[in-house]
């Protein structure tokens, strides 16, 4: 059986993308927790692309929101790029933008 | 603790099961009472509760909570994950918001409250909640809602209009500390019906992995909303066992409804389980 989610990773000096392709739900989520837990120490900046995002819950964005308070403990950068409008609306409706804005502004 | 988790991995074969089993039919007694607890009584609407969990138990919540002021408090929320992680959760909101209804004057107050109470636990266990108050005045026929990162309810009139609320955003429980959740009132008419629900029916699925989605949730309730409450709540219901067809469902059912009546009012509410 093919694993719901492929993570497919690059480094490119400090900045690390994390590529998702499939399913980041309760039931596939390990391999997207297993990269953030692994992640190399001098990484600065980590870019998740959602280009090949299928689908997402809540133990997903669970997952995405625990990454961003772990980036303001240990001070390193998110961010969350090609987004589609659906998961766009998703994130916003939730509170993920306002939750990023707000832990930059220093909110913590 | 740690003694009990060991005796478990050392029963023979089978016994811990139907120790986990028959421990987890207990757990699920309880959520499906507490979720079945008392319905107050209201004038001129009718309000109508139903959770479906995907698994044994799960981790959506409703709730009603009357107020001295004659209004009602309606609450309607989604833990994040599932199963008995997620209904643990589900019962400490349960308990952030029964006491926060109390002391506080309206929903952006009882979610501030609910998110202080709660948000340093959540944070610690890395999971987040999504919730919508809102304040029924029966006398006055207004609606006053925040949200915590939930889908606003849909408002159906008449068997054209489905109402767009306006916006108020707010983060999830659990997202930041001390944030405050702004309100926002409608008024409205007599037959109107007001949905809240989780994204467990929009997100139905049927075996071919199709979702049930908003469209079709609209289209049955224009179709069906100057029925009453009871029979509004079955015609959602049998389309989306239509549509899911018994294929197994990944996230909890849950609908709240709220009819506005130019008669006598009615409560109904309860639970069922998919076994």
């Amino acid at each position: 059986m093919e694993p719901l989610i492929n993570v497919v990773k690059k480094i490119d000096g400090d900045r690390c993308t994390l590529a998702l392709d499939g399913v980041l739900d309760y039931s596939s989520m390990d391999p997207f927790i297993e990269e953030i837990r692994s992640l190399e120490k001098w990484i600065n900046n980590v870019i998740v692309d959602f280009s090949g995002l299928q689908f997402i819950d809540s133990t997903g964005i669970g997952a995405i929101i625990n990454l961003v308070h772990e980036a303001n403990t240990n001070d390193f950068e998110v961010e969350l790029v090609g987004i589609n409008e659906e998961v766009q609306m998703l994130f916003d409706t939730i509170g993920v933008f306002k939750i990023m804005e707000s832990l930059k502004k220093g909110g913590n | 603790m740690f003694r009990r988790d060991f005796l478990y991995d050392f029963m023979p074969d089978g016994t811990m099961d139907k120790t986990l089993e028959r421990e987890i039919k207990l757990a699920r007694n309880i959520q499906m009472k507490l979720l079945n607890g008392k319905k107050p009584e209201l004038e001129k609407s009718e309000v109508s509760g139903i959770s479906i969990p995907a698994r044994l138990i799960g981790g959506d919540y409703y709730d009603f909570y009357p107020l001295s002021n004659g209004k009602l408090r309606i609450i309607i929320g989604d833990v994040m994950g599932k199963g008995i992680p997620a209904a643990m959760l589900m019962i400490l909101t349960r308990g952030a918001f029964r006491s926060a209804a109390e002391s506080t004057h309206g929903p952006g107050d009882t979610l501030t409250a609910m998110n202080k109470a709660i948000y340093q636990d959540l944070r610690v266990l890395g999971s987040f909640v999504t919730l919508l108050c809102a304040d029924w005045d029966p006398e006055k026929k207004t609606l006053t809602y925040a949200s915590a990162g939930h889908y606003l309810p849909i408002i159906a009139r008449g068997s054209q209009n489905l109402l767009e609320l306006p916006k108020v955003k707010g983060v999830m429980l659990g997202g930041l500390p001390n944030t405050e959740y702004m309100e926002s009132t409608v008024t409205l008419n007599d037959e109107d019906l007001v949905f809240f629900y989780t994204d467990g029916i929009i997100e139905a699925q049927n075996a071919g992995g199709e979702m049930y989605r908003i469209d079709r949730l609209n289209e049955v309730l224009l179709r069906n909303n100057t029925l009453d409450i009871n029979e509004i709540e079955n015609a959602i219901n049998d389309s989306i066992s239509k549509f899911t067809n018994n294929a197994p469902q990944k996230d909890d059912i849950t609908m709240v409804l709220l009819k506005v009546n130019k008669g006598s009012t009615n409560i109904t509410s309860y639970n069922s389980p998919m076994l």
